[in-house]
C-alpha cells in the first residue's frame, strides 16, 4: 500500500544556481586530525567521475560529488538549500545544451546544493554554468505518521527510503552510525545542514564496517533526533543518505543528509541490509 | 613537583576589546529542544552571572557570564579571539568602571570577562578593555601528547595538575563529560570559542552526571581529541572549562573552553570537587570578591 502524503497539495518551484568554483585563501593550509597541513581538495565546483555509488573514504577533503550548486547572495542560497529535495531534476545548460541530472545531496553552512550528471554530461559542465532545479518535497508530509518528520526527500524517493510496517515505519538501511561520531553539523538547523560522521579514529571505522560506505547510502543515526535542530536525543532515530565524502579535519568526515527523523520511540525502525542498494536506483 | 613548561619563552601581548552589543535578529525566535519557540537573552553585553555559579536553573540561551568582549575589525578581532587565554588579567580602560581589574573566564566567539558585581553593575557596552595576552606557545615540556590551549600560564599552576606514576598527566576535575553529550562545536578549533554540551531535559542532565556543573567548572571531555581541533579518538580525553551556561536551543548547551587537549593515554582526569575558575583565578591571589 502506498504511503499517504500530502503530496498534492504541494507546489514546484525552480530556482536557478551557478556551479561554484572551489575557493582556498591565501594561506591554503589546512590541519588535519593527526597534525599535518594539507590543501583542502574536493568541495566546490565539478568534480569529474565521483557521484552516486562512490566511495564516501576517498582521497580529499567533504568530496562533493558532481557539481556544486549555488544561488547568488546568501539568503538566495539559503532559499535554495531550504527548497531543493533529493530526486529533484537538474537541468544544466553547457555548450548550447540542456543536460538533465538530479539533486543528490546538499553541503551546510550555506555551502551549496550537490547534483549528479550522467558521466558523458557532466564532462561538459564546468565553474559558471547556470542550473535550474525544479524544487519539490518542503513541506512533505506522512498522513498516518504525523510524529516522523521528512527533509529534503521528493515524492518520488519516498518509496525508496521508507515502508509501513506493523503500523510503524521501516527504512532498510547499509549501516548504522552511533551519535557520539557525529560531529560538525551537530546542533545546526536539520533543513540546511548535513551531519558529518567523525572518521578520526581510522580503526573504529573498520570495526564497526563503515569503511565502504558509498555516496547515496542510506544510514540509520540511532539516538539522534533531526526534526528542527539536530543532536542527541535518546531514543530518537534519524535515517539520513552519504551525501559527500571524507575529511582529514577533526570532528569532520563523510556527510549524513538527514531525510527522516523522530524524537519519539517505536515509530520508525531501522533495518540493517549490507546488500541495500543507493537510495538513487 | 612542579611541572617543567617553557613559560619563560612566552610573550605578554595587549589587546584591546569592547564589550560587544547583544543581536537579535528580525524574525526573533529560535526553536527549543523539543519545537517550541523561544526568545531569550544571554549572549553578547554585560551579564550580571559570575563563574562559580551554576550552569542551569536560568531563563537564558547560551549565557555568557560577566562581559563579553569583540572587536569589530575582522583581523583584529581574530587576534584577540585567539590569543586571549583563560586566566589572563584584563582592565577596564573607558567608562564608569575605568581601572577595574577582571579575569578572561573563557571563549564564545567573545572573550568572556569575570568582574566583582559592582564592577559589573557600572560596564556597559561598549566599554573598552585591556587583555594583557599570555598563553598560546605553552608547551608542558615532559608531555609532548599534550598540547596546551587557551591556558594562562599562570592558572595552569594553580590547577593541581600532577604527573602520576605512569607518566600521565594527572588534572583534577569536577566532571567528566561523556561522549555522546559533546554537541555543537565538534569539528571547530579548539583554540578558539567553545565547545557545547548537549542534552534536552534536566533529567538527562541527571543521568548523564551533569545537572549540578556550575560556570567555570573544569571538566574531563572523554574520547575528545582536541589536539588540532575538536575530533574523536578513542582513550583520548580534553580538558575544559564551563565556560557558557544554561542554553534553550537543542544540540546546544553549557559551552567547554578547551584547556589542555592529550592523545590517546596521556591524560588521566582526577576527582577535583572543587575544580572551579571561581577559586582557581580569584582566590589564590588574595582578591576574593
Amino acid at each position: 500500500m502506498a504511503l499517504r502524503t500530502n503530496r498534492d497539495l504541494l507546489v514546484p518551484m525552480v530556482l536557478v544556481g551557478e556551479v561554484t568554483h572551489p575557493e582556498l585563501p591565501w594561506d591554503p593550509f589546512l590541519v588535519s586530525a593527526a597534525g599535518e597541513p594539507y590543501i583542502p581538495l574536493g568541495a566546490g565546483g565539478v568534480l569529474y567521475g565521483y557521484g552516486p555509488g562512490s566511495p564516501a573514504f576517498a582521497p580529499g577533503d567533504h568530496a562533493e560529488p558532481g557539481a556544486t550548486l549555488a544561488a547568488p547572495g546568501e539568503r538566495q542560497n539559503q532559499a535554495l538549500l531550504g527548497y531543493a529535495c533529493l530526486g529533484n531534476p537538474a537541468t544544466a545548460q553547457a555548450g548550447g545544451r540542456s543536460l538533465r541530472g538530479f539533486v543528490c545531496g546538499l553541503r551546510g553552512e550555506g555551502r551549496g546544493v550537490l547534483a549528479s550528471f550522467a558521466d558523458e554530461d557532466l564532462e561538459q559542465i564546468h565553474p559558471g554554468c547556470r542550473v535550474a532545479v525544479r524544487c519539490l518535497g518542503t513541506g512533505l508530509r506522512l498522513l498516518d505518521h504525523p510524529e516522523v518528520s521528512l527533509h529534503h526527500l521528493s515524492p518520488g524517493l519516498l518509496t525508496a527510503l521508507l515502508a509501513e510496517d506493523r503500523g510503524g515505519l521501516v527504512a532498510k538501511v547499509r549501516a548504522e552510525i552511533p551519535s557520539y561520531l557525529l560531529g560538525n553539523g551537530v546542533g545546526r538547523p536539520a533543513a540546511t545542514w548535513e551531519v558529518d560522521l567523525v572518521s578520526d579514529d581510522r580503526a573504529l571505522m573498520g570495526e564497526l564496517g563503515l569503511q565502504g560506505l558509498r555516496i547515496g547510502d542510506v544510514v540509520a543515526l540511532p539516538d539522534w533526533e533531526a526534526v528542527t535542530l539536530q543532536g542527541y536525543a535518546p531514543g530518537a532515530l534519524t535515517i539520513g543518505v552519504v551525501v559527500h565524502g571524507d575529511s582529514p579535519l577533526p570532528g569532520h568526515g563523510p556527510g549524513i543528509l538527514p531525510l527522516a527523523s523522530t524524537q519519539r520511540d517505536g515509530v520508525l525502525r531501522a533495518v540493517r541490509d549490507p546488500a541495500r542498494p543507493i537510495l538513487f536506483t | 613537583m612542579r611541572l617543567l613548561t617553557n613559560r619563560h619563552e612566552l610573550l605578554r601581548t595587549g589587546l584591546v576589546g569592547e564589550v560587544v552589543p547583544p543581536l537579535a535578529d528580525a524574525q526573533p525566535y529560535q526553536p527549543g529542544v523539543f519545537g517550541e519557540p523561544f526568545l531569550l537573552p544571554g549572549m553578547g553585553g554585560v551579564t550580571l552571572r559570575r563563574v562559580g555559579e551554576a550552569a542551569f536553573g536560568w531563563a537564558a540561551d547560551h549565557l555568557e557570564p560577566g562581559a563579553s568582549l569583540y572587536r569589530q575589525d575582522p583581523g583584529g578581532n581574530h587576534a584577540l579571539q585567539f590569543l586571549s587565554c583563560v586566566g589572563n588579567r584584563v582592565r577596564v580602560l573607558t567608562g564608569g568602571a575605568a581601572g577595574a581589574e577582571g579575569r578572561v573566564t573563557g571563549k564564545h566567539a567573545y572573550v568572556l570577562v569575570d568582574f566583582p558585581l559592582d564592577v559589573l553593575e557600572r560596564l556597559a557596552v561598549g566599554d573598552r578593555m585591556l587583555v594583557r595576552a599570555e598563553g598560546v606557545g605553552l608547551r608542558l615540556l615532559a608531555h609532548p601528547g599534550v598540547l596546551v590551549k587557551n591556558l594562562a600560564p599562570e592558572l595552569l599552576e594553580r590547577m593541581g595538575v600532577r604527573e602520576l606514576p605512569d607518566g600521565r598527566l594527572g588534572v583534577p576535575v569536577r566532571r567528566t563529560i561523556p561522549r555522546v553529550a559533546m554537541g555543537a562545536g565538534v569539528g571547530m578549533h579548539s583554540d578558539f570559542a567553545n565547545c557545547d554540551l548537549m542534552f534536552r531535559s534536566r533529567a538527562e542532565a541527571e543521568r548523564l552526571g551533569l545537572a549540578d556543573l556550575r560556570i567555570g567548572d573544569i571538566v574531563a571531555l572523554e574520547d575528545q581529541d582536541h589536539r588540532y581541533g575538536r575530533g574523536f579518538l578513542r582513550g583520548a580525553f580534553a580538558i575544559g572549562v564551563i565556560s557558557t551556561g544554561m542554553c534553550q536551543m537543542f544540540g546546544h548547551g553549557p559551552g567547554a573552553t578547551t584547556l589542555l587537549a592529550g592523545a590517546p593515554g596521556t591524560i588521566e582526569p582526577l576527582p577535583g570537587p572543587s575544580a572551579n575558575l571561581r577559586d582557581l583565578i580569584w582566590a589564590r591571589a588574595g582578591e576574593v570578591h
